[in-house]
């Protein structure tokens, strides 16, 4: 996994799944990479074929240090899974679904 | 197929990966791999997180069982174990954690938590889905439409039956926390409507002497209900569920048999089907039920006659454990209330009563309704200015733990202004003021009598509220009935209390009384009255009873005329005997 910081964008990528073991990994990056001028947190999800509760609890928490910028979180290219996991636990209105340009 | 694998989360998901791929081949759908995967994940990641260190070496173990109908998955673990909540609701928008349990719940047909000694077992199972290749089975046609539409009905007699079941079983659960209020009626009937497929429901409920049966619930709130009378049976033949009650049996109305005009069930419509069914539980009518629908054509099919008697029934047997529960409950608290005022009442008595040199005081008070207001107390004062002994005798007009209360009340105050003891009628001005606002609050009065034995100055002062007279004996005087003037207390804020001066003998007997004394009532109505108590008084001298004795024979003399007729009021009194002392 790996963040990187585009203007007011930071992007999380290079990770296979959001789940257990990897969602305490997010939040350290978060903590230690987010920055004043970032609105927006965007997790690029290309290659993620699983989410569970704790990855959700990861996306909710990025949503939260967001909150007052004006931002949120985008989900790039997420798949029909990972929508379903956020209709189920009712935040699919917490983030924003991005498709692949 | 069985995996055991390290205690940490990286293990977790490479262990998922190997679970999917086993499901794959084993040919559940795509969705359901989906499912599973999220499901084990979650499973796992708790059973990871809440392993205590001493069993971090330990490998979970988990067991996947496949059928063609049911995966079933089992992880154990060896976490201290967690209670299993009954729903496991979302959690708020902003929470973090908590939505594993949902989410497993949600994707699951059946879950089961084992709790064991040094290890716990989750169980979740879900059902498959068709597999990609399904088979016909080869039938006549005829027979399989048959065969459809039989047990289509007995589904649905099934479906019924568990249907009731099942909101018993939920509805019972509610129960034992709440009780059978008017909510849980409505939502009870509601939930039948909808399992019958009814339209309407009237229910009656009898009154506590059974005269009445008045609308406990109803599913319209347009349609206005009198109570109905049980008492009038030839009002019969216009109501349905009078004649249900009645009878003791279900009345049915449909286009054949309509409702009659003024029966209060027409007024739900023109065109109605149904039946009352009255609700007895042991031989007694607990109520009656109306039902139906707005098709007169449409009649109940058994299986649903069988299930509103089966909720009718139930709801009786809860309405009535209700009651029965609601009168138990309120005798025992006035048990329990009287007993706190009983021990209040018993705290403020004295329990041993001062003995200055030639002087000897006994004292009694029994309380009608085991609670009373009375209240007697001798106080020894010996300051620099003066010495001798306050009584006081007090009667709190009321009963039960208010007057107890207030006697309580009384005492306090006195003791606060002790220092006027040796002025009874000041004392009893300024404990007239003390109590006033709290009295008169509750609408309730006290009468009461102050003495001081002033030995330094040879006096005796007496001030009284209302309160009966006290009778002074002498070698001198005989027999006297003292009454000084004053009002009893709470009745005006700002009172005098009159002040008698007497002097004080050398041989003395002073008998203090209640109102409960004097008018002690025989069997025939008649009053006990002071002349009675005087001449009681005049043996006792005469026979020269100690103190403790003569107590015991005027007691004796109220309870023996009152007799077997019931006290009426409390009996309380303190008696005196003052003789020269012995050198």
């Amino acid at each position: 996994m790996r963040t990187i910081s585009q203007g007011e964008t930071l992007l999380f990528t290079g990770f296979d799944n959001l789940s257990g073991a990897t969602a305490g990994l997010f939040r350290e990056f978060l903590r230690a990479t987010l920055r004043p001028e970032h609105r927006y947190v965007e997790v690029d999800l290309q290659r993620a074929t699983f989410m569970d509760s704790d990855g959700l609890g990861a996306v909710v928490s990025a949503h939260k240090a967001l909150v007052g910028r004006g931002g949120g979180v985008r989900l790039k290219a997420a798949p029909p899974m990972v929508r379903e996991l956020f209709r189920v636990t009712r935040l699919d209105t917490l983030v924003e679904f991005v498709p692949l340009p | 197929m069985t995996l055991s694998f390290p205690c940490d989360l990286a293990a977790v998901r490479e262990a998922a990966r190997q679970l999917r791929a086993f499901l794959q081949d084993q040919g559940v759908s795509p969705q359901e791999l989906d499912a599973w995967e999220l499901i084990f994940s979650e499973a796992c990641n708790n059973a990871v997180e809440h392993t205590p260190v001493e069993h971090a070496n330990t490998p979970v173990e988990s067991t996947v069982v496949v059928t063609h109908s049911t995966v079933e998955l089992q992880v154990r673990d060896r976490t201290p174990g967690f209670d299993l909540p009954e729903e496991s609701p979302l959690p708020d928008f902003e929470e973090e954690g908590g939505r594993g349990l949902f989410l497993m719940r949600s994707l699951s047909d059946q879950f089961r938590y084992l709790r064991g000694r040094d290890q716990n077992c989750l169980i979740v199972r879900k059902g498959r889905s068709e597999t990609a290749d399904g088979r016909e089975t080869q039938c006549d046609s005829l027979q399989v439409a048959i065969m459809e539409s039989t047990l289509h009905t007995l589904t649905e007699e099934l479906a019924a039956s568990y249907e009731s079941l099942s909101a018993i079983f939920r509805f019972t659960a509610e129960l034992n926390r709440g009780g059978a209020g008017v909510e849980f009626v409505e939502r009870w009937l509601r939930e039948l409507l909808m399992v019958a497929t009814a339209d309407w429901f009237v229910l009656r409920l009898t009154n506590e002497n059974a005269t009445m049966l008045r609308v406990e619930g109803v599913s319209r709130g347009d349609v206005r209900l009198d109570p109905l009378d049980l008492r009038e049976g030839f009002r019969l033949e216009s109501s349905v569920e009078l004649q249900a009650a009645i009878g003791r049996q279900d009345i049915w109305f449909d286009a054949a048999h309509p409702p009659v005009v003024g029966d209060p069930v027409a007024l739900f419509g023109n065109s109605l089907a149904g039946f009352t069914h009255p609700i007895y539980v042991n031989e007694e009518l607990v109520g009656v039920l109306a039902i139906g629908r707005y098709a007169s054509h449409q009649s109940f099919t058994a299986g649903q006659v069988n299930i509103i008697h089966t909720f009718a029934d139930f709801l009786g047997i809860q309405i009535r454990n209700a009651r029965i529960q609601e009168g138990y409950l309120r005798s025992r608290l006035v048990t329990r209330e009287l007993e706190i005022a009983a021990s209040i009442q018993r705290s403020l008595l004295p329990e041993r009563l001062p003995e200055p040199p030639g002087f000897r005081l006994a004292g009694y008070s029994e309380s009608a309704n085991k609670v009373g207001g009375d209240f007697y107390d001798v106080i020894e004062i010996a300051n620099q200015d003066h010495r001798g002994l306050l009584l006081v005798i007090a009667d709190v007009m009321g009963k039960g733990v208010p007057a107890a209360m207030f006697a309580a009340i009384f005492r306090s105050h006195l003791h606060a202004l002790i220092s006027l003891a040796a002025l009874p009628g000041k004392l009893m001005a300024w404990l007239n003021q003390a109590l006033y606002p709290d009295l008169t609050r509750v609408d309730m009065f006290v009468t009461a009598q102050l003495i001081f034995l002033d030995r330094l100055a040879g006096e005796i002062r007496i001030a009284s509220a209302g309160h009966c007279p006290l009778l002074i004996a002498d070698n001198e005087s005989g027999i006297v009935e003292v009454s000084p003037d004053g009002m009893p207390l709470g009745i005006n804020l700002q009172m005098e209390f009159e002040e008698l001066c007497l002097p004080l003998p050398e041989t003395l007997r002073l008998a203090m009384l209640t109102d409960g004394l004097i008018e002690a009532r025989s069997p025939s109505g008649e009053l006990l009255g002071m002349e009675r108590v005087k001449q009681w008084m005049a043996e006792s001298i005469r026979n020269r009873e100690p103190v403790a004795d003569a107590c015991k024979s005027l007691v004796d003399l109220a309870r023996g005329f009152q007799e077997d007729a019931p006290a009426a009021d409390d009996l309380t009194l303190l008696l005196l005997t003052r003789q020269p002392e012995q050198i």
